[in-house]
């Protein structure tokens, strides 16, 4: 890919993510009267954070050694830490010590 | 003064976190061979973490415009809800109103609804400050990436860290279990019956769901 190509990915990507982050406040009248959106939008982002976790970690390696241990291991650090300290930096920092490690060390 | 010195105190910690994901994030741009002085550029007109990390891995792929702008559609879908809380908060000023919409990320959105005395000025230095760490992350990110020849590859897991967290915040710490179970559903229907395209199977499936439920809800009331 050519840098103007790349450029052109970055602008049209931030103008969807404002216009998103935007909607709320030109659609007022529409998200008050609409009460499904407003019982998917309670709901959707948390079910989609879920959906990523998995998505990001598929590809693993699960049928051969270490069996994804690095992930998996990963993500319970990281559910322990943030349970318990619900601090966003420690938790992602812990989840990428063990997983690193685990990669590093682990055949 | 006042504002900006409790902006640096207050949110601290969590900013800190951007600064661990824009690194990673700067390096593993490196990595797929684009130049380094595009990272922070990336990072200041886009500003949205998750969905910069999935346009890597899609432009490695080398996936069209539409499929780039598609993912990020949806995995920025739930910044729409966001902006719901702070309808009548965000100042009169057009141009720092503007700013601090495309700011409400996700790290700036649980600060600032854990801000026990709102205050619109504090607010816009906080998500100024989240936006800084964010590039100043990705351009410390992209210089180490391009100088050093460790395999920092295992830094990518940061993302699903950051999507663990934010599944931790809205699912477990709402107490929204049947939000969960639904994803669970969605994940192994995803997994099992469309395995190549199981992202956006997982999503229709979860969507879809919510939508079944709609009637007996609790929001259908009123």
């Amino acid at each position: 890919m050519n840098i103007n190509d790349i450029l052109l990915v970055i602008l049209c990507m931030g103008m969807v993510t404002w216009a998103l982050r935007a909607a709320p406040f030109f659609l007022m009248e529409f998200f008050k009267h609409h009460k499904v959106i407003q019982h998917l939008g309670n709901r959707l982002p948390g079910a989609v954070m879920v959906i990523l976790v998995v998505y990001s970690v598929k590809d693993a390696g699960y049928t051969h050694a270490p069996y994804g241990a690095p992930s998996l291991l990963g993500i319970v650090t990281v559910l322990v830490l943030h349970l318990w300290k619900r601090n966003m930096f420690i938790s992602i920092v812990g989840g990428v010590v063990v997983y690193g490690l685990l990669g590093h060390f682990l055949p | 003064m006042n504002n900006l010195q409790s902006a640096f105190k207050a949110p601290t910690p969590a900013l800190f976190g951007y600064i661990a994901l824009g690194i990673s994030f700067g390096f593993l741009f490196v990595k797929m061979g684009l130049p380094w002085w595009l990272a922070p550029i990336m990072s200041l007109v886009v500003y949205a973490g998750a969905a910069q990390f999935i346009a890597l891995t899609l432009l490695a792929n080398h996936a069209g415009l539409l499929q780039i702008l598609g993912a990020t559609f949806l995995v920025n879908l739930r910044h729409i809800f966001y902006g719901l809380s702070f309808l009548g908060k965000f100042p009169k000023n057009g141009l720092q109103k503007l700013y601090m919409v495309f700011g409400l990320t996700d790290e700036a959105y649980s600060i600032l609804s854990a801000q026990k005395h709102y205050n619109s000025q504090k607010a816009f230095l906080i998500i100024l400050l989240a936006h800084s760490y964010w590039i100043i992350g990705s351009l410390i990110g992209a210089v180490l990436g391009a100088s050093i020849p460790f395999d920092l590859h295992f830094l990518a897991f940061a993302l699903t860290a950051l999507f663990v967290v934010l599944a931790v915040e809205l699912c477990l710490l709402k107490k929204r279990y049947t939000t969960l179970g639904m994803a669970v559903i969605a994940v192994i229907v995803g997994l099992t019956v469309f395995p190549s395209q199981m992202l956006i199977a997982s999503l229709a499936i979860a969507t879809l769901l919510m939508l079944l439920v709609y009637p007996w809800s609790k929001d259908h009331e009123h």
